[in-house]
């Protein structure tokens, strides 16, 4: 049983099929590359899963569930978290608030506590703050706690954006470029993360990525996506030998080469 | 200091600054002649009126929405106040909350189109509304009374115990100068309580990052909603009090008219050169802004352009406004005595 269906996804920018008649499943536990070109509708997947545009047409089953045309909160609400492709955080809050944030779903305060704070309020506060301790000890972020986000390097801002994400308790995560702009090292790190993250949390995640050498290594299934439509789908052995693979990243002409 | 001395010392500030309040009458009757120390006590009304709108005005900023209909919802507070008291003869301290519910009401309605837009296009939605409001009140004259506005001068609110009653609005004022310090009060405290508290830091996160808030979860649409109705029922409150003080309401376009759209601009104002980061700084903005203007009326009709001049000034040289003095200082002192000693200011 799939932990998320996608059936016939379309999305129609006025004339331009930016994703038509997609279908692929993401299984519980496993992490999923989508790879394409340029242009090719990677983040407009995102973008209807996530809620930030509704599908033209087609489905979207998560754990059993119709999540499709959701909005964003409720998409959160049901146990999916997105780290977005730039590094969106609160930038003028500290390192520890963005997580403390980021567990908004798990608030669980009375109204009146969450208006107006009290003794229980501050209670579940402290107890947020050490949850969200423990997460940024995850990332290797636990230093910085103190530190505006906005004053932390690149590296470590994309740390904390996948901290955020974290703090939602997602069952599914999907994650945006998670190693552009990274030198080798950096992208090295992030990958070792995001390995150990589903080793321990049993997360299941889909990664949106560029840099094919991170996704080739990291991944164990990868779909791939040109022009809005699925051309392959497999293991990354079986994708490095697709010939519409090939075609699509290199063209046919020895001149588009 | 410690944490704990740190809050006594805070708590003990605001005890003393409050006390100050409370005795404000009294000191500026006995400094400048009763006759005088009436007026002043008018104008202090006026500026408890004026925190509040300005207060309530930031609580909706605190979401990163700029509303600039403070002016109509006090119109709205205001009228239904003054309207329910004088035309359905219910008493004055049930109209104040009724006219903050009715603004509350109208805001309620009105959210949900107006927040499918953002930033500017909500600024003149709300600024828009503020005059539609205005011109309501000017047409729909069977109700309101029309241009010519209407007069209440025998409601007052009032407290019975036994033989004895205590009106609020007597010809010295001071009887509804502590009414409106007390109603005021309540209303800060609400919005202090809820800027501090869990909800403050969703706000904060909506307006820091709509994107990154609505993927942990958050609602946005909804707490625009809440905080916009919330505040509009204090801007309406404040309405009413000005309403039970001055005893005759008018929609006239002129300037002067504390319903004119002028008001939304002179809030927006008070709140950036108070510090619109700061709790205090509407407070302080308004309280500094309007005291001056009075101590200031030889100016005539000059006025706005030196508010608008201190206001450049402000937004170039205290981006953090008047609460954030204690940072701007030392930093205004290395760079002056630099200048004095031929450094540069960097170095110094």
């Amino acid at each position: 049983m799939a932990l998320l269906e996608a059936r016939g996804l379309s999305k129609r920018f006025g004339g331009l099929d930016a994703v038509s008649e997609l279908d692929f499943d993401v299984n519980e536990g496993e992490i999923l590359g989508i790879i394409g070109p340029n242009g090719a509708g990677k983040s407009t997947i995102f973008n209807m899963i996530c809620g930030t545009f509704k599908p033209t047409s087609g489905t979207l089953v998560f754990r059993d569930k119709d999540i499709t045309g959701y909005s964003s909160h409720r998409v959160a609400r049901s146990g999916i978290a997105r780290v977005f492709q730039g590094n969106v955080l609160f930038p003028s809050s500290t390192v520890l608030d963005n997580v403390v944030m980021g567990a908004h779903l798990h608030t669980r305060l009375s109204w009146f506590s969450f208006l107006f704070g009290g003794p229980s309020a501050r209670r579940r506060d402290k107890a947020l703050r050490t949850r969200a301790m423990e997460i940024l000890e995850l990332v290797g972020l636990s230093e910085d706690a103190d530190t505006l986000a906005s004053d932390l390097p690149h590296g470590n801002q994309r740390h904390l954006c996948l901290a955020v994400a974290l703090a939602v308790e997602p069952k599914l995560l999907l994650l945006d470029e998670p190693v552009t702009g990274m030198n080798t090292e950096e992208v090295s790190e992030m990958l070792d993360l995001v390995r150990m993250l589903r080793e321990k949390t049993g997360l299941t995640l889909v990664v949106i990525e560029h840099n094919m050498k991170a996704v080739m290594g990291l991944c164990d299934r990868i779909v791939v996506v040109s022009h809005g439509r699925k051309i392959a789908e497999g293991t990354s052995q079986m994708i490095a030998n697709d010939p519409a693979v090939i075609e699509a990243y290199l063209g046919v002409d020895d001149d588009a080469a | 200091m410690t944490e704990q001395q740190k809050r006594l010392s805070k708590g003990l500030v605001g005890v003393v600054i409050y006390a100050l309040v409370l005795a404000l009458p009294w000191i500026l009757r006995s400094g400048l002649g009763v006759g005088k120390g009436t007026y002043w006590t008018h104008i202090l009304i006026l500026v408890g009126v004026m925190i509040l709108s300005t207060s309530s005005m930031r609580a909706i900023f605190l979401t990163g929405e700029m509303s600039l209909g403070t002016a109509g919802f006090m119109l709205v507070g205001g009228y239904a106040a003054a309207l329910l008291s004088a035309k359905a003869g219910l008493s004055p301290w049930l109209t104040l909350l009724l006219g903050g519910l009715v603004a509350a009401a109208v805001a309620g309605l009105v959210a949900y189109p107006f927040f499918r837009v953002k930033g500017i296009y909500f600024v003149i939605c709300t600024l828009l509304l503020g005059f539609i409001f205005l011109y309501m009140a000017g047409y729909f004259k069977g109700l309101t009374g029309g241009w010519q506005g209407f007069q209440f001068y025998d409601i007052s609110p009032q407290i019975t115990v036994g033989s004895r009653t205590l009106k609020f609005g007597t010809k010295t004022n001071i009887e509804y100068f502590y009414l409106t310090v007390f109603v005021v009060s309540i209303c800060l405290f609400f919005m202090y309580r809820m800027e501090h508290s869990r909800v403050g830091m969703v706000w904060k996160s909506i307006r820091e990052a709509d994107v990154l808030a609505k993927s942990v979860g958050v609602n946005i649409m909804a707490h625009k909603i809440f905080i916009f109705v919330v505040a509009c029922f204090f801007i309406g409150i404040a309405g009413g009090l000005f309403a039970f003080h001055v005893h005759a309401l008018s929609p006239t376009s002129t300037p002067a008219n504390i319903f004119h759209f002028f008001t939304s601009v002179y809030c927006l104002m008070y709140m950036v050169v108070g510090g619109a980061n700061s709790f205090y700084g509407p407070i302080l903005g308004t309280s500094l802004f309007m005291v001056l203007r009075e101590l200031g009326r030889a100016v005539g009709e000059y006025w706005p352009m030196i508010a608008g001049a201190v206001l450049i000034l402000v937004v170039f040289f205290m981006p953090k406004g008047l609460v954030a003095t204690g940072e701007y200082l030392p930093v205004w002192y290395r760079k002056l005595r630099g200048l004095f000693k031929g450094k540069t200011p960097s170095s110094a």
